[in-house]
């Protein structure tokens, strides 16, 4: 079928032979480990590194000239072969270590039983050969106790040194290595945190104001001014008290829950100039809860649902309450803000959108991980309401007591 | 000639004010027949007095201002208001309609009203297809469901769809299973598709719809039958064998 390959191709077949060996080891790898690998195959081969081997061999040699000087029964190729073979293998059993480390972790006794048995079991052989070739019968040899001496002590020698330098390096990278990935997954989290409480912030500032509001806010206070009611400078201030806590709360983690009850009252009061009769309001925050920590732009998303989707679609419209308790739940501490409306409820609104609430809840989750809730339901006999469960201990990250650059945002409430 | 008629309808009482005393400046022959505070009243206003001119704000309670546009739009010429609908102007200017802007400006409003005293002789132009445009623009992009309106107990909740774990189709119903509870819909899982995002929500038998957040692993029985094992909950869910190439190994 095919002429036989050249020689070329023979070796091109083992280079893709050796490409497929090393592919495998490093995708048995880690990430980590890969790297350590791809730093320690640019240093061998970019930066000379293979020199070190030379070196090596060069010492070991040298080791073997002394060697053949000495009285014993060994030649200087013998023992240069012998003195290079030991070097090597002990480099490649430290680079196994080096990189292989994880490997040995939790099997340190097993690597030293099997290491000394097989070494036992290789001098054994290699003696019995030994003194055959020599013509001596290595029974009689062996029980020689002397030679079994030198035979175990060389062994055993030979283990220790061997599992030592294992265990040794394997321990110290092992534990190099679960510190630092122990490090970088810390690190990919809290970017990856940051980034996501930073995007759902900006969208809250996206939806903050709005132009409509705005627009019919001024347009009733213009009316008001020409007409030269007094309620004219009440609403712009209004307007101006509602916009202050509106714009550097944005820039901030956290408010107090006062500060954003004051702002929901101007916005309430703002909407009940512009829909007399149809819109009743009562914000009832007990003073000693006043200085709670809240993420910011919460409170008001919730009262600007209210009246949008509660009382501004129903011609008789309603009444919003927005109230603050601190209770117990399942045995902690909660703090809950709710704010409820008698307006138009689930029927008429769409949910499915909600970007409001779905900011809300994403921002919750980041923030509290999961120890704080938005719940919505509907209110009897109609209406909506919208529930903010809060852990009551936390005291919030960011708040002004702290540091924000040494506490971030996103760090875990204490437990 | 006789005066001509107009009805006023716009729910926020003082930018209702604004605007009569503002035409009563810019057009005194004009004669505001009617006020209405919703799309109810401005339609019922509407039949009792068959005013010439209808002024309407799109964003009313009840019914719209389109709503009402589209009922009366053939029978008196309309004149839209709106405080800030981008798309709205956009589609007036496109579809040359009438429209002011709120808080209504006089010079603004004379400009208007310039035009519309001219078009008064002929009869109002045809509305339906803009307000059929308007309609659609001013419904707010659909971004996916994130909230099912859900009966739990005597209750309806908003459950976040995040939350969910899987829908499973039932004679009735739909239940939608959460890490803690569970909860009935009426939408049949078939309509739910639509409204899901694909990428997260998998559809791995014809009556279940499984969230790939909640998913801790699948199971392969053997070649025909695997199961979806789930991170919160004990039970494990079928995966039929149309779709089971969804879980082959990358």
């Amino acid at each position: 079928m095919h002429d036989a390959p050249p020689s070329s191709t023979v070796l091109a077949r083992w280079r893709k032979r050796y490409a497929g060996f090393s592919d495998r080891v490093m995708c048995s790898l880690s990430d980590l480990e890969r790297q350590d690998v791809r730093a320690f195959d640019h240093w061998f081969y970019r930066q000379r590194g293979w020199r070190w081997a030379i070196a090596l061999c060069a010492v070991a040699t040298l080791a073997a000239v002394g060697a053949s000087r000495l009285p014993i029964d060994m030649a200087f190729g013998e023992a240069a072969l012998l003195f290079n073979f030991f070097a090597f293998l002990l480099a490649w059993v430290g680079l196994t270590a080096w990189f292989g480390f994880r490997k040995f972790q939790g099997k340190m006794l097993r690597t030293v039983v099997v290491t000394i048995a097989l070494a036992l079991l290789g001098a054994g052989v290699g003696a019995t050969i030994a003194s055959l070739a020599r013509g001596r019968d290595p029974l009689v040899w062996f029980t020689n106790g002397s030679t079994l001496r030198h035979i175990v002590t060389a062994v055993l020698a030979f283990g220790f040194l061997y599992t030592g330098v294992v265990a040794t390096i394997a321990t110290l990278r092992n534990r190099q290595y679960v510190a630092r990935s122990a490090r970088l997954e810390a690190e990919a989290r809290q970017s990856e945190l940051k980034r996501r409480l930073a995007e759902s912030q900006l969208r809250m500032m996206q939806l903050q104001i709005e132009p409509h509001f705005l627009f019919n806010t001024l347009g009733s206070a213009q009316q008001l001014a020409e007409k030269g009611a007094p309620d004219a400078a009440r609403l712009l201030a209004q307007l101006i008290r509602f916009l202050r806590a509106a714009t550097p709360a944005l820039r901030e983690n956290t408010t107090t829950l006062g500060a954003d009850a004051a702002q929901a009252s101007a916005y309430l009061a703002i909407m009940q100039t512009r829909l007399p009769r149809r819109l009743e309001y009562r914000v009832d925050v007990p003073p000693a809860l006043a200085d709670r920590a809240l993420p910011p732009g919460m409170l008001i998303t919730l009262v600007e649902n209210a009246i949008k989707h509660g009382i501004e679609p129903t011609p008789a419209g309603g009444t919003v309450t927005v109230s603050a308790r601190e209770s117990e739940r399942d045995g902690a501490r909660v703090l809950v803000v709710t704010v409820a409306d008698t307006g138009a409820g689930l029927g008429a609104g769409a949910p499915g959108q909600g970007i409001g609430l779905a900011n809300i809840r994403e921002r919750l989750a980041l923030i509290y991980s999961g120890r704080a809730a938005l719940e919505l339901e509907e209110n009897a006999p109609h209406g909506f309401v919208a529930r903010l469960a809060l852990p009551a201990d936390a005291s919030l990250p960011g708040a002004p007591s702290g540091d924000p650059t040494t506490t971030p945002p996103w760090t875990d409430p204490p437990r | 000639m006789d005066r001509p008629t107009a009805l006023i309808a716009e729910d926020e009482p003082l930018m209702r004010e604004r605007l009569k005393e503002k035409l009563a400046d810019v057009w005194p022959e004009l004669a505001v027949v009617a006020e209405a505070a919703d799309g109810d009243e401005a339609l019922a206003a509407f039949h009792a007095q068959r005013p010439r001119v209808a002024f309407l704000d799109i964003r009313m309670p009840g019914r719209s201002g389109l709503d009402v546009a589209a009922e009366i739009g053939g029978a008196c010429h309309v004149v839209f208001i709106t405080a800030y609908d981008q798309y709205a102007l956009k589609a007036f200017e496109a579809g040359a309609a009438d429209y002011l802007l709120k808080p209504v400006d006089g010079e603004r409003l004379a400009v208007a009203v310039e035009r519309i005293r001219k078009k008064l002789a002929d009869p109002p132009a045809d509305l339906s297809a803009l307000v059929a445009e308007l309609r659609a623009s001013l419904r707010a992009p659909v971004a996916g469901l994130k909230w099912i309106k859900a009966a739990v107990g005597k209750q309806v909740k908003l459950i976040a769809v995040d939350d969910v774990v899987y829908f499973q189709a039932d004679t009735k119903y739909t239940r939608v299973v959460l890490a803690a509870g569970e909860a009935l819909i009426r939408t049949p899982l078939r309509e739910l598709v639509a409204g899901l995002d694909p990428a997260r929500f998998w559809q791995v038998h014809r009556g279940t719809i499984v969230n790939l957040d909640a998913v801790a692993s699948v199971l392969r029985e053997d070649a025909e039958r695997q199961f979806i094992v789930l991170k919160a909950r004990p039970e494990k869910l079928p995966i039929s064998r149309q779709f089971t190439h969804l879980f082959k190994q990358m």
